[in-house]
């Protein structure tokens, strides 16, 4: 199992005129897991996809999807024949039929497995005779989600997936995403649904304004990630806090709310050098990660 | 596979643009001979190629609306542009789909005229409705790649056919001058120059300059189109 990273960008920009949509970042995607790629709306990461897909062209950085450089229109081309993409925006062909656009889909990729169509079309049944025009938003979303699911892609990549299904879309969906990674492919998907995440991802990058802030698995942010609620005589100023590996920190009359990813024991140490009243330590989700880092930044 | 989707998405409007000119060409072959004027049957066909000329305008603006940029505007273009193809090939495949749907939109009522005028016994020499068929296309080709270009960089869903229709119109009216006619597309589409109506014959060789420059200024605009298309962002 080869651990070269199947997305790489380096130092990676996006601006439209004045505005920065994408800054500086430098992510490293590894293969067969599946990676979560969280953000606020308007964060930078349907414009990072877009650009890791050689749909947008990069103000400045580099990136290679798969070994292949994103900037470049031939390579951009080999690229896509091994990744499998489903857009925030599920539109397809109004003039085809859903038989139509399988048809005319198909013959692109070698990967294309029958089988699995057949599976799919089954489970997300979906009317092969009807056009794409008259299709609900859910359904239209099973039916993007089948052309990208009946290839055996080395790579997936879903720009919130799960918008307009139904729970038992989103079902079918993520067992359908935990059987690909399975079979080995790597998923790497955005979503605003914390619940799903938590439930696949083995791995979480968030974005904010553009900027990678927060690059962990899972599981070690789920060990290493505590809220420490402190209470003073007198508030401290923030620096005297902050030690290292604290994310974020909110302050509100006399109390403290800290986010640490790591050295939490030396943040209650200092805390109690500060004549803290009150300590608290307690795990926290991905939700209040997701919030405090948002808040923090 | 790109053939069969420029096919499914013109195909309406192509069909619509044939059997709407077929018709209304044969139907106004029909009625000019049962009225008897123009006398002559050349003058009667060339007459109906006038009318030919401009349902082939609008068909030919309307089939070129389309593309990535129409896509963008409909949504879809993320699943087009996520197809391993290159923007270049999605673009050829297009133009040829238009180019091939243009010639067909300008033969078949050609064939209709003459078999409409074969029912009321009168026959045409071949030769001249070529010529016909031959200088619409060569004046034509020009504003099918216009219309090519103008897709290329006007967003919106509707948008592009009604710039293309302006432009169209604006380049018409500009060029009908006495001063501009000899240089004018339209013009050598309709083949008013080279076609004497007192004899009902062609005269004077077809202008290859003419269709040179046409076809220069058509490739230099596709070529235009193809560059704004692969350098923008989707």
């Amino acid at each position: 199992m080869t651990n070269i990273p199947v997305i790489e960008t380096n130092d990676l920009n996006k601006s439209y005129g004045q505005v920065a949509a994408v800054r500086a970042l430098s992510l490293s995607i590894n293969p067969h897991q599946i990676t979560a790629f969280l953000g606020l709306n308007g964060a930078g990461k349907s414009t990072t996809i877009r650009m890791l897909l050689g749909m947008i062209r990069p103000s400045s950085g580099t990136g290679k999807v798969l070994g292949h450089r994103i900037d470049d229109a031939n390579e951009s081309v080999c690229l896509r024949r091994k990744v499998a993409y489903v857009s925030e925006n599920k539109q397809l062909y109004d003039y085809m039929t859903v038989e139509q656009i399988i048809r005319f889909t198909r013959p692109f990729y070698p990967d294309w497995s029958l089988d699995r169509e057949r599976r799919l079309l089954k489970a997300y049944e979906l009317p092969l005779k009807r056009r794409i025009k008259s299709l609900s938003k859910g359904m239209r979303t099973k039916l993007a989600l089948l052309l990208a699911l009946a290839r055996k892609a080395e790579l997936l990549i879903l720009d919130e997936p799960s918008e307009g299904l139904d729970p038992i879309g989103i079902e079918l969906m993520l067992e359908s995403l935990v059987a690909q990674n399975s079979e080995g492919t790597t998923v790497f998907f955005s979503s605003h649904q914390i619940p799903e995440v938590e439930r696949i991802a083995d791995h979480v990058c968030l974005l904010h304004q553009g900027s990678l802030v927060l690059d962990a698995s899972l599981d070690d942010m789920r060990q290493s990630y505590r809220q420490i609620d402190l209470v003073f005589p007198s508030l401290p100023n923030e620096s005297d806090v902050r030690v290292a590996g604290v994310e974020s920190i909110r302050a509100s009359g006399r109390q403290m709310s800290v986010v640490v990813s790591r050295n939490a024991e030396m943040l209650i140490e200092r805390a109690h050098d500060l004549h803290a009243s009150s300590v608290e330590v307690s795990p926290i989700g991905l939700r209040e990660i997701f919030l405090q880092t948002v808040r923090g930044s | 596979m790109l053939w069969y989707k420029a096919w499914l998405e013109t195909r309406s409007r192509f069909l619509i643009a044939l059997v709407g000119s077929v018709a209304l060409c044969s139907r106004m072959v029909v009625i000019f001979l049962r009225n008897g004027a123009p006398s002559q049957l050349s003058q009667v066909l060339h007459a109906t190629h006038e009318t030919l000329a401009a349902v082939w305008l609008l068909a030919v603006t309307l089939i070129m609306m389309g593309g990535l940029l129409r896509e963008k505007a409909a949504g879809s273009s993320w699943f087009t542009l996520s197809l391993p193809v290159s923007r270049l090939r999605l673009m050829s495949v297009r133009i040829g789909m238009g180019l091939m749907e243009a010639i067909l939109l300008a033969i078949l009522p050609w064939i209709a005229m003459l078999f409409a005028a074969k029912v009321a016994d009168k026959t045409h020499f071949i030769s001249q409705a070529s010529i016909h068929v031959f200088l619409l296309l060569g004046g034509g080709v020009l504003f099918l790649a216009a219309s090519f270009l103008i897709s290329s960089f006007v967003e919106g869903e509707y948008t592009a056919p009604i710039v293309s229709c302006g432009a169209i119109i604006m380049l018409a009216y500009l060029l009908s001058d006495d001063k501009w006619r000899p240089y004018s597309p339209w013009a050598f589409m309709l083949g008013s120059e080279y076609f004497h109506w007192r004899t009902a014959q062609f005269v004077g060789p077809i202008s290859w300059i003419h269709i040179g420059v046409f076809v220069a200024i058509a490739a230099l605009m596709t070529l235009v189109s193809i560059k704004l298309i692969q350098r923008r962002d989707f």
